[in-house]
């Protein structure tokens, strides 16, 4: 028990110091980079990097820095979608790792709060894809006519993300059988 | 089908309380309070051993079997 305490807190506070800030600050930096000056900062650590993944955030910083404002404005919005959908299945995770540490394994809380991060997982899953058209219909909407383009695209990396989610939402039902048990072995004398 | 639990009629004949009983059998009363009352899913052999020394009964003084009742 002690050492699932420590777990969780450790967790808990990777999340809120580490994982939502991180989600958040790139989030700004990909759709706004070349307006907030700080980003000549991440340039800076940006040329640092080894060739093949400086050729990548040039390439999509040079991308998006070629996108008028609207558009801008508009990927932020659906990208912030899913980044919402993340950090809401975060908080209803830390939720569960602050039960952990107050000793509550199996109870009504922790049970509602794991669903919810499930839900959230799925959700997430699902957008991603959609996320992708929108974002190819928002940075070629302003292009000339016939070169505007609508992508739908299911890859290796969603395969990936629905298999997680089954993942999730076995341990579910797992929490589920669990918190019945312990309520019947609470009411054993 | 349910199985009657007769604890306070036996603590009443043998005029004892919830909280002498819970002593002697080195239970706590909520969990001792749980059985009286019917609530309990399972009881263990340990404790049905103990009650039946301490009141000085069978295990069918304690539990009964009544076909008519639902739960």
């Amino acid at each position: 028990m002690k050492s699932l305490k420590s777990y969780a807190r450790f967790l808990e506070l990777f999340c809120i110091v580490a994982v939502i800030p991180v989600m958040i600050i790139s989030l700004f930096l990909k759709w706004f980079g070349r307006v907030i000056p700080m980003y000549n900062t991440m340039s800076n650590y940006v040329t640092n990097l080894k060739d093949g993944v400086r050729y990548i955030y040039q390439v999509q910083a040079a991308h998006v820095s070629a996108l008028p404002m609207p558009s801008r404005i508009l990927g932020f919005i659906a990208d912030g979608v899913s980044v919402t959908l993340f950090i809401y299945g975060c908080f209803y995770f830390i939720c569960v790792l602050r039960c952990y540490q107050r000793g509550e394994i199996f109870s009504d809380n922790t049970l509602s709060f794991f669903t919810n991060v499930s839900k959230a997982a799925f959700a997430w899953t699902l957008y991603n894809p959609i996320n992708y058209m929108l974002l190819s219909i928002i940075t070629t909407m302003y292009n000339p006519v016939g070169q505007r383009e609508i992508a739908i695209a299911f890859g290796s990396q969603d395969i990936m993300n629905i298999f997680i989610v089954g993942c999730f939402w076995v341990i579910t039902s797992l929490m589920h059988e669990g918190y019945s048990l312990k309520k019947d072995q609470d009411l054993t004398v | 089908m349910k199985i009657i639990v007769n604890l306070d009629k036996i603590m009443a004949e043998r005029k004892m309380r919830l909280n002498e009983l819970a002593k002697l059998i080195d239970l706590t009363e909520a969990n001792l309070s749980i059985l009286k009352t019917g609530k309990a899913k399972a009881i263990r052999f340990s404790t049905l051993e103990a009650l039946c020394l301490a009141l000085a009964c069978q295990p069918g003084d304690i539990l009964e079997f009544d076909p008519e009742t639902m739960e």
